[in-house]
């Protein structure tokens, strides 16, 4: 240990910078925390407001809207694990296979592309897509189906629906490129041992590709989990409408709306320090499971 | 080893790009932070030239809409700034307060004890939130310490008064606005000639108007395209107003503090909004346009639309200059206030208050900011409405006329905002005479005027000057917003099944679930403690 510490002085020291950006900008602002247990008055500060106990626990859980939110919260998430997860591993399998170079470089691009563009923008988009009068969507809806135009965007059924897909467009290309990483890694003395034994594409997807990228999966996997009491507020904020409240109200919209439009920082604190909890337990709990299905894990 | 190097690879590329996200984050929020600070700094007290007398030094907040062109700098340094720093003889150090987040930007500033000397805003309810918490300080002593011109002009004002003061002192510093006009519906003239209508008097005239707009094609271009009405954030408070309903809005019904939406009147106006939409004498998108509004606008601009429920301010939106040269044809008047079973409400009056200034409890140099204010008051307004006299306008029998309307609006429009008193009164000789010479403006200008009279001529229902200070109440409005909001929507949109008495059973269970009938009791309190000041 002494002589490693001695011998590598200068790689200590290069860790510095980050080591201090963490403790100060992700470790000291936890002190904000103790928040949730006070009553926050904006002019005695932090430490001079009166403590409250659990009193803002305690209306948490017994608020009925919450619930609702945690419910949206949870099944937007659920949806997302589900549907927008695989996108990307489906397309880099895709992609791998493409001969053509170029044109993988171009489609993977494009697939990368929606990911520099802002949800403000995004949102924008969507609207005008999938507008019942001027829409593309509901243009061919009518030419090529006949179905009456639909107002998707005002629909309580229809919004999970596209907010997932625009999730997939947004983020698919990302992680599209980190399983192609994974997967240029693979030896591709397997893919000849298997060709020569016989196999056909399936088959090398099967059992070279996919066992190759397990442990990127499980490791995207783990993080997801840490997300799931989290849905990005800027998404919804910037696709959700006066109609359809009651499913696209999640965490982040509510704290936002309690903590900063409402102006009750401690009850926010609470309802984020709750997310955080149950969003450390979730990481916790699959990372044991992965390592024990035979994954590295996180840690 | 493979494995777990490729794997540890992926990993350093994900904590990079987070890292990444993280500092440029960080890094955006304190440049932002900083820069105006920096900025100001630059032509702070230690650079200013030897003062002859003792000049003083306060902080002051300004509304950043993102008007000052690049050219002329920030809204933290500009030529006003410098000039206001020359010529009241106080340095101010101005801190950008983005319009659409005034409520976030000022809650982080106090937590974090940056909040600048002259805290103003036209939100009233924040401030009283803001004096409760121990902010803010009270004004009178400073006003009869240090103050001439601004004293004099309370007195002459006493109708402030009441907008001043909070739990029973004063503690904000304001002027009267230019006009209380707010909300107003116009019409295309030119259309109802020509469909031999007459200019709708009742709701059900309105209705029958717009119908006729739909099925008659006004615009003579051979099809059934016209969505005769277009909206703004004002459509539904215009229509609440017909009913004397505004949502969310505190009454008083026989003598009981209640909530707008549980007079007989909201469901009208719901019933309203329902009709229009069910008939499709508006947009049948609208509720994802509530955003930008970007459709309504083109509707009106186009032409696709001849009733606009908008603002009797041209200068900006409605029937401005824009909107003439897109339609040269066009002859648009102001609807005058729209009958209903109960009665007429005239259109809706601001408070007669402009911009409120509170005291920051830290401020170090109150003299100077009476000093500033006095200034503002007596002089300084003038050059910040109207940009240099022989530069930006002529005065003609005692009127400032612009003389090049895109160099004003370049170098002197953005000066408004830093108005935070003044003694402008706007009258429709004094907008007709500021339109200049082009046309179109002259138009516009012409109309805003004819909007004033029309919002003079009637009274308008309000109970409640301004919000009830009610902690209990202003912790759940915005809660509350966002369910009478979706309940509204629904209702509006959402054909047959829903009805208007269904969403007021709707909104009156949110209310209870929010505590409502705890809240009702607190604010008929708060209204009886506070009546006597209201009239």
């Amino acid at each position: 240990m002494k002589v490693s510490l001695k011998r590598d002085v200068w790689l200590y020291l290069f860790l510095l910078p980050g080591l201090s950006f963490f403790l100060l900008f992700k470790y000291a602002p936890l002190y904000g925390e103790i928040l949730a247990f006070k009553d926050f008055r904006i002019v005695d500060g932090i430490w001079n407001s009166p403590w409250a106990g659990f009193k803002h626990f305690d209306r948490l859980f017994h608020d009925e809207e919450f619930w609702t939110i945690l419910r949206n919260t949870l099944l937007l998430n659920l949806y997302n694990i589900v549907f927008v997860f695989p996108a990307p591993i489906v397309l880099a399998l895709l992609l791998n296979e493409l001969r053509l170079a170029w044109y993988k470089r171009l489609v993977q691009n494009l697939l990368y592309l929606p990911n520099f563009i802002s949800w403000v923008v995004l949102g924008g988009i969507v609207v005008t897509v999938l507008s019942p009068s001027t829409g593309v969507v509901n243009h061919i809806l009518a030419r090529v189906f006949g179905i009456d135009p639909v107002y998707f965007m005002v629909s309580t059924f229809w919004w999970p629906i596209v907010f997932t897909l625009s999730s997939i467009w947004q983020t698919a290309g990302w992680g599209t490129i980190l399983y192609s990483a994974a997967m240029a890694g693979i030896d591709p003395g397997l893919y000849e041992a298997a060709r020569i034994d016989g196999a056909g594409k399936a088959r090398q997807i099967w059992h070279i590709t996919l066992p190759g990228i397990r442990g990127t999966i499980a490791i995207l996997l783990i993080l997801q989990m840490g997300r799931m009491m989290d849905v990005g507020f800027e998404q919804v904020y910037n696709m959700q409408n006066a109609a359809v409240y009651s499913v696209s109200d999640v965490i982040s919209t509510y704290v936002y709306r309690i903590g900063l439009q409402g102006a009750q920082y401690s009850f926010a604190t609470a309802v984020g320090l709750f997310q955080g909890v149950i969003g450390l337990i979730l990481v916790l709990t699959v990372n044991q499971i992965i390592k024990k299905m035979g994954e590295d894990g996180l840690w | 080893m493979g494995k777990s190097l490729r794997r540890n690879a992926i990993l350093a590329v994900l904590l990079g790009t987070a890292l990444l996200a993280g500092a440029c984050s960080n890094g955006k929020v304190t440049s932002g932070d900083n820069a105006p600070q920096g900025a100001a700094s630059g032509n702070g007290t230690e650079q200013a030239a030897p003062p002859q007398e003792e000049r003083g030094s306060i902080s002051a907040s300004i509304y950043d809409r993102g008007r000052v062109p690049a050219e002329e700098g920030s809204y933290a340094d500009n030529r006003w700034t410098r000039w206001m720093n020359e010529q009241s003889g106080v340095d101010v150090k101005w801190t950008p307060i983005p319009r659409a987040q005034e409520f976030d930007k000022y809650n982080m500033l106090i937590a974090s004890g940056q909040a600048p000397d002259l805290i103003t805003s036209y939100d009233r309810n924040m401030l009283s939130r803001f004096v409760s918490q121990g902010v803010a300080q009270p004004v009178d002593e400073y006003i009869e310490k240090y103050s001439t011109s601004y004293k004099k002009y309370l007195e002459e004002h006493p109708e402030l008064k009441p907008y001043l003061t909070f739990d029973g002192k004063m503690y904000a510093v304001a002027s009267m606005r230019n006009t209380r006009a707010q909300t107003m519906i116009w019409i295309r003239q030119d259309w109802l000639d020509k469909l031999n209508l007459k200019m709708p008097a009742t709701v059900d005239e309105l209705l029958d108007v717009a119908r006729a707009f739909r099925d008659r094609d006004p615009d003579g271009n051979g099809e059934k395209d016209t969505i005769p009405i277009a909206m703004t954030l004002a459509y539904d408070r215009i229509v609440d107003d017909w009913f004397q309903a505004r949502s969310a809005e505190w009454m008083i019904e026989d003598g009981k503090a209640t909530q707008s939406f549980f007079t007989e009147r909201y469901k009208d106006s719901l019933a309203f909004q329902k009709l229009a939409y069910d008939e499709g004498l508006v947009d049948k998108e609208y509720v994802t346009d509530r955003k930008t509004w970007a459709r309504q606008k083109q509707l009106w601009l186009t032409g696709k639309s001849g009733i606009l429920f908008g603002f009797a301010n041209t200068t900006n939106e409605g029937p401005n200059a824009e909107f003439f040269k897109s339609q040269p044809n066009a002859v648009v008047k102001p609807v005058p206030p729209i009958a209903t079973k109960y009665g007429t409400n005239g259109y809706q009056k601001e408070a007669p208050n402009f911009l409120l200034t509170l005291f920051n409890k830290d401020m170090k140099d109150p003299k100077a900011a009476m000093k500033f204010i006095d200034w503002m008051l007596d002089s300084g307004w003038k050059p910040l409405t109207y940009g240099e006299e022989g530069i930006h306008y002529e005065l003609k029998n005692g009127i400032p006329v612009t003389k090049n309307p895109e160099k004003f609006a370049k170098e002197v429009s953005y000066a408004i905002e830093y108005r935070l008193v003044h003694q402008e009164q706007l009258s429709a000789e004094s907008l007709a005479a500021q339109a200049g010479d082009d046309p179109n403006q002259q138009k516009a200008m012409q109309l805003f005027g004819e909007a004033l009279a029309i919002v003079a001529q009637t009274a308008y229902r309000q109970d409640f000057p301004y919000p009830p200070s009610v902690p209990e109440y202003t912790d759940i409005a915005s809660q509350f917003k966002a369910k009478w909001e979706e309940i509204a929507t629904r209702t509006t949109i959402g054909g047959k099944s829903y009805t208007p008495d269904r969403a007021v059973a709707d909104i009156r269970k949110e209310w209870d679930a929010l505590g409502g009938k705890n809240i009702e009791a607190k604010v008929q309190q708060w209204y009886e403690q506070n009546k006597e000041s209201f009239k």
